[in-house]
């Protein structure tokens, strides 16, 4: 009856050159029932580029010379033990990410043996062999994507909370690339033909750092000689993808409020760290924004919510790659001036160090507990992977918490002489039309 | 005792065992995980508001449940939410139709913060001024949802399906129901509820078995009893047929979005038999709706829908309906579609082949679910809500034959219980 509790093995990884620019990375973590299988592209974020990227993610996971309908494909894709394609782009500060991956069950629980050989033959299939017609992607999946995708970016103002934090990073970077939705605009969009994204695809598999990633239960070795059986390259000189700048000092900061016909007013709020994720301030930074508005243990979620029951959510969060400390909630309207000074409140005492010992040593273990959950998730786990990947780092879980557990009181206090308010936007309900 | 269960596929091992005073317990233990996930609940929901204690009856504002799943959190020293912190865990709670779960992750101590979750739920703080400061944050929860389109257009669904039946409400209530609720109210729906017979514990992830099942019998309270008299849920008479057939709603979204409910005729179902309909009906929207499918390319080829299609059925003790929809550019064109399609249909496109391939899918997909200590946990507190046995699903799913599915199809789609619910913009 007694099941000893065996400690977590850390991953074996394993990284092999496969060719210019092309890296496998075959991670063993074998205590989970699938494997996920992915390709992983990064390209500069450009306005020029981000809709064709996107474009591309949705026709590859459409068809293929083999699989031309919808329905060939995912008939294969059920054959597969319900195998999961997932295709897409997403935004790390200045590089977009060209996302194409499978997740398939283990060979030890399903009766197919060979089902790692048949996924990466799936793949190549997609990637390597669309479904043209003469020079360019096939014209009828091309004009249903493209409506599609134009829907899709159009539909960004149906999830307020997501769309306002939007709209304030946009209004803080409005002179930065960063400021580029992940799908780019529809302007871009329209300019796009089947011939010009073909060449684009093409252009982008020659140039571009390109990164396999294996996790599940593998072996490396024999991941490796399947991997180098099945693909092969054709590459150029490789693309480079320029550091974020993330030093903007604020002179004034904005203030914009947009209307729409809404309940809840969205506050967001943008601010500028200033300190790099290499920066030897940069855990610090981070402990400064969870001690600020990083959960239910926070000064914005004791005192903005739970002393002043002015909202049901609010939070604050970094982003590593720009430097950004993201703060939203959710308020009635009328509450806008009062949630700002309450919240801008909170950020002066913790820049004034009136923070105490225990809530720094609640912020680390908060960090703590869910850094070391990412052993828990595959995706998760790749997700940290492949981020240390893009800001050539190479921290394991255990290491990145030691660090964050040695940042000290002051460091904090130090790292907020740097953040600066930047940009304080508002969604809110239009006003009634006296009639 | 303690019963143990192993499932072969899956490779895993279930626990479970019954307290004297009917605190049901379960666990599934992952020693490779880091993290230990628990969920303490009370088969108590949303759609309770209506109950009897011994002769008494009472008659509760909506959403109580829900305000009572944020006031427990509430103690007269601590930081519910600080402790747990302190013990490398964090807790949560959810309310939903049938149930009131609180939960906790960690990756550290797992058998402390247990011992806590068993004791905040076991004693509640209430005060008069606890009570009151908590409405303005549940009112912006709600507001939060009224901007939500595909909030909206769920339970637009289900209050055009239902005429009677307490599902048709939102979880949450309305900022007036929330408003009506006093301390008294809570308290009755904590003391009739929150009782061992009416709760249940599951445990995944790295832990013990005795030592879990030890830990939650010490920290059993005096309190914590089942109350002399019977209490009893009363339900209003529902109707096979819908409410209304259509029901719309502006708001400002760039893309309408829709979704169509078929309500269920099935009822009264034993656990064996709801299980094996649920596995049916879920297989059998997969051959229909899924993207292996015709309907779902023409669709898809019509720009009528796109990834954001969806489709899933509820089967709970009492009701249960099919859902399917999401955006559309035109949600009546799609409405009228997928109508003509399944007519067309009748049960003629479950081939041998459709749904061997769609078993195939369902077991790989179910070996991805057990990935997730939290997905697990999640859907156990689901299954034993309604009676059913978890490491069942294989064994049904794979006993399934095509007759089940021809049964299956007319009574559900035959029928014409169908209802088109539609946000779009002004």
């Amino acid at each position: 009856m007694i099941i000893k509790g065996v400690k977590e093995l850390a991953p074996v990884k394993n990284v092999y050159k496969l060719d210019h620019g092309v890296n496998l990375h075959s991670i063993e973590l074998p205590k989970f029932k699938t494997n996920v299988l992915g390709f992983y592209i990064r390209r500069p974020l450009s306005i020029e580029e981000a809709s064709k990227n996107a474009l591309i993610t949705r026709l590859l996971k459409r068809a293929s010379s083999k699989y031309p309908t919808t329905m060939n494909l995912h008939v294969e894709l059920d054959n597969l033990y319900g195998s999961v394609l997932m295709s897409d782009v997403s935004k790390m500060g200045d590089t977009q990410v060209v996302e194409f991956a499978v997740q398939f069950p283990n060979k030890k629980h399903i009766p197919e043996k060979d089902i790692l050989l048949k996924e990466l033959q799936l793949l190549k299939e997609l990637i390597f062999e669309p479904l043209y017609d003469g020079d360019g992607f096939n014209k009828v999946l091309f004009e249903e994507e493209k409506f599609l995708l134009e829907q899709e970016i159009n539909s960004r103002v149906n999830d307020k909370m997501q769309y306002s934090m939007e709209r304030c990073i946009e209004t803080m970077c409005k002179d930065e690339s960063y400021k580029i939705h992940k799908y780019g605009d529809v302007d871009q969009l329209n300019k796009i033909t089947p011939s010009s994204l073909k060449s684009h695809f093409e252009e982008i598999l020659k140039t571009s750092l390109i990164d396999i990633i294996v996790v599940g239960d593998i072996n490396s070795e024999d991941v490796r000689a399947k991997v180098e059986d099945t693909f092969s390259f054709e590459r150029t000189d490789i693309i480079k993808i320029n550091r974020e700048t993330y030093k903007y000092p604020v002179e004034d900061v904005t203030y914009k409020v947009e209307e729409f016909d809404v309940q809840q007013g969205k506050l967001n709020l943008g601010f500028r760290t200033q300190i790099g994720y290499n920066d030897p301030l940069y855990h610090a930074s981070l402990m400064f924004s969870y001690v600020f508005g990083g959960g239910a243990n926070s000064k914005l979620f004791r005192n903005v919510r739970e002393k002043e029951s002015l909202c049901y959510y609010v939070f604050s969060r970094i982003e590593k790659f720009k430097s950004l400390m993201l703060v939203g909630s959710g308020i009635e309207v009328e509450n806008y001036d009062l949630t700002l000074k309450l919240i801008l409140k909170e950020f002066d005492n913790v820049k004034n160090g009136d923070f105490t010992e225990e809530e720094l040593n609640l912020a680390k273990l908060t960090v703590g507990r869910s850094l070391r959950s990412m052993n828990d998730s595959q995706h998760s786990y790749m997700g940290f992977y492949f981020s240390q990947l893009v800001s050539s780092q190479n921290f394991d879980l255990d290491e990145l918490i030691n660090s964050i557990n040695a940042v000290t009181r002051e460091e904090v206090i130090e790292a907020g002489k740097y953040i600066q308010l930047d940009t304080v936007h508002f969604l809110t309900a239009k006003k009634e039309i006296a009639s | 005792m303690i019963k143990e269960q192993y499932n072969a596929l899956l490779d895993e091992r279930l626990y479970r065992t019954t307290l004297d005073n009917g605190l049901e317990i379960i666990i599934l233990p992952k020693p490779s995980y880091v993290s230990t996930h628990a969920y303490f609940f009370t088969q108590y929901g949303s759609n309770h508001n209506q109950f009897k204690v011994g002769q008494k009856e009472y008659n509760m504002p909506m959403g109580i449940a829900h305000f009572l799943e944020h006031k427990i959190f509430e103690d007269s020293e601590k930081n519910i939410f600080e402790e747990f912190a302190k013990m490398s865990g964090s807790v949560n709670a959810y309310t939903n139709f049938v149930s009131t779960c609180y939960l906790f992750s960690c990756t550290d101590r797992p058998q402390d913060n247990l011992a806590q979750l068993m004791k905040f739920v076991q004693s509640p703080y209430l005060t008069e001024e606890n009570v009151e400061k908590e409405k303005g944050i549940i009112s912006q929860e709600i507001r939060m949802y009224d901007d939500n389109p595909d909030w909206r257009v769920y339970f637009n669904t289900l209050q055009a399906m239902y005429h009677h039946h307490p599902v048709k409400y939102d979880i949450a209530g309305t900022v007036e129901s929330v408003k009506a609720t006093t301390k008294e109210d809570l308290l009755a729906c904590y003391n009739a509820f929150y009782i061992p017979k009416n709760m249940k514990v599951v445990v995944t992830g790295n832990v013990d078995v005795n030592e879990t099942i030890e830990t939650i019998k010490k920290n059993l309270q005096s309190s914590f009893t089942n109350p002399t008299e019977e209490v009893k849920v009363i339900m209003p008479d529902e109707p096979q047929g819908v409410s209304q057939t259509k029901i719309t709603e502006e708001m400002e979204v760039s893309v309408p979005t829709f979704y169509m409910g078929y309500k269920d005729v099935q009822g009264g179902l034993e656990p064996k038999q709801l299980l094996k309909n649920g596995i049916t009906t879920s297989l059998l929207m997969d051959v229909v709706f899924g993207k292996s499918g015709a309907l779902y390319q023409k669709l898809y080829e019509k720009g009528l829908i796109n990834n954001s299609f969806g489709y899933d059925y509820t089967f709970e003790k009492g009701y249960s309906h099919a859902l399917l929809g999401g955006e559309s550019k035109d949600p009546d064109a799609a409405y009228n579609l997928i109508k003509e399609h399944l007519y067309s249909l009748k049960d003629e496109s479950m081939t041998k082949a459709s749904i061997e391939r769609t078993k195939r899918k369902m077991i790989g997909r179910f070996l991805s679910a057990y990935n997730s200590i939290d997905y697990i946990g999640k859907s156990y507190v689901g299954y034993l809500n309604r009676g059913l046995d978890l490491f069942d699903y294989l064994e049904v799913l794979q006993g399934l034959n095509q007759s089940d599915f021809e049964q299956r199809f007319t009574t559900l789609f035959a029928a014409d219980n169908s209802v088109l619910s539609v946000v779009k913009s002004k």
